[in-house]
């Protein structure tokens, strides 16, 4: 019997795959397991290490939903960092731990990409000590923005906002994954345990769907290890 | 050290959960085809590692692929974990050897979690899931597990999977293991050491590091879809050597201060230093299999001076391990000195 | 905002050091909140008999015996009744505890928090802790007797005490306690000019302008609660001071059979050296295990520094000012350029003077005078130091600090992937310091261990006396 493969087990086979599937899933089953298994989002940045090699070249993703949808808040935003191009430069070029960065508008949020050196709090720190005008005018035409500007005289709260809009990075492995769920909620048990690993897939899905924007892995580096001002000095361009 | 009857104990273990017998043959990684090659360092290997085969000079390589499943069915097509084991050939005739599978970390931290696994990791019968009981894991918004390959009626995953739920450090590499595939070749997947080794650079400067085989041609595997070939990844290498070399980067991961040195559980992050040590190019599979494929003994810690063995458990077990399993199957001993028998 | 600093609201130990040997701190929990606000309202008013007063930052005319001053945790502020809304104004790293932020401050391994002993090991209850300074044992007996009076208001959770070295000498042998930021509007008459700016008040008191432009630190509202208060992290620093000797003798004879060691002790720098430090009879490895020792720290053990002597320590440079520019021989890894650059070149160039930290501090354990004969019997006795340090931002000056520049080396390229040579939780396998030569190049040092283990700590908010007061009215 069991090697027949009868009607209803190629039915079952070919369902999942199904985008209708897919979409009545969606809208029936994950809400049904996100009331009975509910998931707390999970914090944003890059995973807390002591680490030398974790603590250089780390990614920030940050997405802020404009408060204005619309053409015209995207050129709002786009005018803002145009007009002050030389103040971000001389901000990069000065807090010297920054790698790369980028503003980027995608549909209706103004995001934010970089890849820095050290510790987070630091790094939006020296920002808003150089920079603070430039993140005044981009963060009023953010969302919830008004409650943390002007920066410089509400760094705590500014700092503590950033963070919670950078994007939760989906650690490598799947299994880490796991163990950050388990972490949030105070469980750090390692054997014996009771899992259930065929979980896995529906405890991605609700965590995408409470965080639902989130950074694949930690990014990917082709001279891991080093800070900008190692590079540069390597590379004979002074620091 | 781990004493000898704890190594004929895990070797025993390994033969006992086999389907057959396989007298004469290696328990597991018993498929495998020898391949011959030259191996090029970089010009920084040398600054991180005075082993022999890190000076520059192309060396002589002898290479084994295999499939991971024991038994004397070939099943190429068939989820399961490829080996790739390598001798660099030293100058006064002895060897460094360098054994690495797809699987990038292992699902144990030292021998008696091992025999503890074993003993719940056994081999079941595998049957197709009923077609309700997979409605109900998708119900469940669970992924049913793969439907058996044709002639496939014994498996382990069940057992397996039980012990990854007790126990979370074995939870990636188990898991890994169920998701690893069929690759298209032997020549287009990645394989990795696991293991940490401490590897001595000019100056006495050690670096505790893993190394890992990259292809050139990038990795490839077979669709999950597809129904699996049994025996097809030893003419497509033998077809593919015949056209244009097959070449590998070695890649050597350095560990910081923190890193989890001796549990081979524990991958390393993306974030350590990476060094391209140099590339492996294979030129021929050799028409003496025999000598080139099955007589022909790796040891992971046949080491060149310059590169030594970490304090990982399993790798200790590993040299014991495989000493027992050469002489259990009449294998070639084991040559540390250039006058020792080969 | 810029309003003459009111000495009388600041609690004495910020502003100033009091120069008394002894120091007691009591780790306290609250046991009855109504009692504890009594307490804490008392010890304000002034009166003399029962509850310390703590002292505030003028004395006017009579310096007192003894000295009594308190911090409160977040979690001891909860315990009194402080509003919530109060208490969110709080920042992060000071609400979570210093227990939570083990990986930022390289609190790992043997220094984790989960290996603290009591009363550390237990955060949650760590609510108040009241330091006492006197110069008898027998005064710190009676200033405690008296907080601890009547039972009602605190619980004993458990007490540290450090007692000062003659010559402000600490564990591993260096001199300390010779530079502290400078404020403006505060004179304090044994200050020395040290060539680094003044620091502006908001640098260690809320509510007053910062060293980072236009930028001010949230002060906790209501005003009074906030204003004048600041932040410190209180450390017990455990030092391994066996091993430290241990390790100077082995770096001395690695560089002893180092070819050009000549370049680091040319032949017979090491009478000078020897006399200077008192080590007798003079010997090329004792000198060598002292210039290892100034080079670690960036000053030698006398306290000459490093960038203005660094062949020969000269007691007349001691308290002379100095700095990181230009032809400095101090490597940019030692532990005092580390913490604190002044005005060298660092990556983070906007941070130069923004990290300044007030350091009080005490060693505690018997002094180590030399390995006995016949050693290898009972156990070290634990010793180290008792460390306080005040910024009014943790996060951005004591967290700062720790995070970036001591364990990591971020600030220049040169040490960057090693960690602080005397304090950084340093595994012999992996770690490395650069010892630079006369010529310009350098040494690389390795096998430094782990010197300095963390046994314990805590955030605590130091708050004016006018907090206290509010906290006694609640």
């Amino acid at each position: 019997m069991p090697s027949n493969e009868g009607l209803l087990d190629r039915i079952v086979d070919w369902l999942p795959t199904t985008l209708g599937f897919k979409r009545v899933a969606s809208w029936t089953l994950v809400p049904y397991w996100a009331r009975r298994t509910p998931v707390k989002p999970l914090p944003g940045g890059p995973h807390p290490s002591f680490q030398r090699g974790d603590n250089v070249q780390c990614m920030m993703n940050l997405i802020m939903p404009l408060k204005i949808k619309s053409p015209i808040g995207r050129a709002e935003a786009a005018l803002a960092i145009a007009q002050n191009k030389d103040t971000i430069y001389a901000g990069l070029n000065n807090v010297g731990t920054v790698h790369f960065a980028r503003f980027v508008i995608v549909g209706d949020n103004i995001c934010m990409f970089s890849v820095y050196d050290g510790d987070f709090t630091n790094y939006i720190r020296d920002f808003i000590a150089t920079i603070g005008e430039v993140f005044n005018e981009v963060v009023k035409l953010v969302e919830g923005g008004e409650k943390v500007t002007p920066c410089e005289k509400n760094v705590e709260a500014f700092i503590q906002w950033v963070h919670e809009r950078d994007l939760y990075q989906v650690p490598d492995t799947a299994t880490d994954f796991l163990r950050d769920q388990e972490a949030l909620n105070g469980d750090r048990a390692v054997s014996p345990v009771d899992d259930d690993l065929t979980l896995l897939p529906r405890k991605l899905v609700l965590q995408l769907r409470a965080n639902a924007n989130v950074s694949l892995g930690n990014g990917y580096r082709a001279y891991p290890g080093f800070s900008v001002a190692q590079v540069r000095k390597q590379l004979g361009l002074g620091w | 050290m781990v004493d000898a009857s704890v190594a004929k104990r895990l070797v025993q273990a390994i033969i006992d959960n086999l389907p057959e017998p396989v007298p004469g043959r290696r328990p597991v990684h018993t498929i495998g085809i020898g391949v011959k090659g030259k191996f090029v360092a970089s010009d920084v290997a040398r600054t991180y590692c005075i082993a022999e085969h890190f000076n520059g000079q192309s060396v002589d390589v002898s290479v084994r692929f295999s499939n991971g499943l024991g038994g004397l069915e070939q099943h190429d097509g068939w989820s399961d974990v490829r080996g790739m084991a390598a001798r660099f050939h030293l100058r006064d005739g002895t060897g460094s050897d360098l054994i690495a599978t797809t699987l990038g970390e292992f699902f144990v931290r030292n021998v008696d979690d091992f025999f503890k696994f074993s003993e719940v990791a056994k081999r079941e019968p595998y049957e197709r899931r009923r077609w309700w009981q997979k409605l109900g894991d998708l119900l469940q918004l669970k992924v049913p597990p793969r439907n058996p390959y044709p002639n496939e009626t014994q498996s382990v995953d069940a057992g397996a999977l039980r012990y990854a739920n007790r126990h979370r450090f074995s939870q990636l590499g188990i898991f890994q293991v169920g998701l690893i595939g069929a690759p298209e070749s032997y020549a287009r997947a990645s394989y990795h050491a696991v293991h940490t080794f401490w590897v001595t650079g000019p100056g006495a400067v050690r670096r505790p590091v893993r190394f890992s085989w990259q292809p050139v041609a990038g990795v490839r595997n077979t669709k999950l879809t597809d129904v699996p070939r049994d025996k097809y990844l030893f003419e497509e290498l033998k077809d593919r050597l015949r056209r244009w070399p097959a070449r590998f980067m070695l890649m050597m991961t350095i560990g910081e201060e923190g890193d989890a040195l001796d549990d081979p559980t524990k991958p390393w992050p993306g974030t350590r230093i990476r060094i391209a040590m140099g590339t492996l190019t294979l030129t021929e599979v050799p028409e003496d299999q025999d000598a080139a494929g099955e007589r022909i003994s790796f040891n992971p810690c046949r080491l060149a001076p310059g590169i030594e063995a970490s304090n990982d458990p399993i790798l200790e077990a590993r040299l014991g391990a495989y000493e027992v399993s050469r002489e259990v199957r009449g294998g070639c001993p084991f040559r540390w000195r250039p006058d020792d028998a080969k | 905002m810029n309003a003459m600093i009111d000495f009388a609201d600041v609690q004495g130990n910020i502003l100033r050091g009091y120069r008394m040997p002894r120091v007691r701190y009591l780790v306290l929990e609250v046991a009855d909140r109504l009692a504890a606000r009594r307490w804490l309202a008392a010890s304000t008013s002034g009166d003399g008999g029962g509850t310390p007063q703590i002292t505030p930052g003028h004395w006017g005319a009579n310096k007192p015996d003894t000295c009594f001053n308190i911090g409160l945790t977040y979690e001891g502020l909860r315990a009194l009744g402080t509003p919530s809304s109060s208490l969110a104004m709080f920042p992060n790293e000071f609400i979570e505890g210093m227990n939570a932020r083990a990986l930022k401050l390289g609190d790992v391994g043997q220094s984790a928090p989960q290996t603290w002993p009591a009363p550390f090991n237990e955060p949650a209850r760590i609510h108040l802790f009241a330091t006492i300074y006197a110069t008898e044992v027998a005064q710190l007996n009676y200033v405690q007797q008296r907080a601890l009076a009547g039972g009602k208001a605190w619980r004993l959770l458990g007490t540290r005490e450090g007692c000062n070295f003659p010559k402000n000498r600490v564990h591993f042998g260096y001199r300390d306690n010779i530079m502290q930021p400078r404020f403006e509007g505060v004179h304090d008459p044994q200050r020395h000019a040290d060539g680094q700016p003044i620091a502006p008040l908001g640098t260690v008191l809320l509510g007053h302008p910062t060293n980072l432009e236009g930028l001010l630190w949230r002060v906790p509202q209501p005003e009074a609660l906030g204003r004048n208060g600041t932040f410190n992290a209180f450390r017990v620093l455990k030092q391994d001071v066996v091993g430290f000797e241990k390790y100077l003798d082995q770096a001395a004879s690695d560089l002893l059979k180092y070819p050009q060691v000549d370049d680091v002790l040319p032949p017979g720098a090491e009478l000078n050296i020897c006399q200077v430090l008192s080590i007798a009879p003079p010997s090329r490895h004792g000198a060598l295990r002292e210039i290892v020792a100034a080079n670690l720290c960036g000053r030698w053990r006398d306290g000459t520094p490093l960038a203005l002597s660094a062949d020969v320590p000269d007691p007349k440079l001691v308290e002379a000012k100095f700095d990181y520019v230009g032809e400095s021989r101090c490597p940019y890894g030692a532990h005092i350029r580390r913490c604190n650059p002044r005005n060298g070149q660092i990556v983070q160039r906007v941070a130069n003077n923004s990290r300044r930290l007030v350091r009080r501090g005490v060693p505690y354990g018997p002094r180590y005078n030399g390995p006995e004969p016949g050693d290898g019997s009972g156990p070290e006795p634990e010793r180290g130091l008792l460390g306080n340090f005040i910024g009014a931002s943790l996060g951005a000056q004591f967290e700062a600090m720790s995070c970036d520049w001591l364990n990591l080396g971020l600030q220049d390229p040169r040490i960057t992937g090693s960690n602080d040579p005397i304090t950084g939780t340093n595994d012999p396998d992996t770690s490395w310091f650069d010892l630079p030569l006369k010529s310009g190049s350098t040494i690389r040092l390795r096998g430094l261990r782990e010197f300095v283990s963390t046994r314990g700590g805590a955030y605590t908010f130091l708050p004016s006396l006018s907090a206290i007061r509010y906290l006694g009215s609640l």
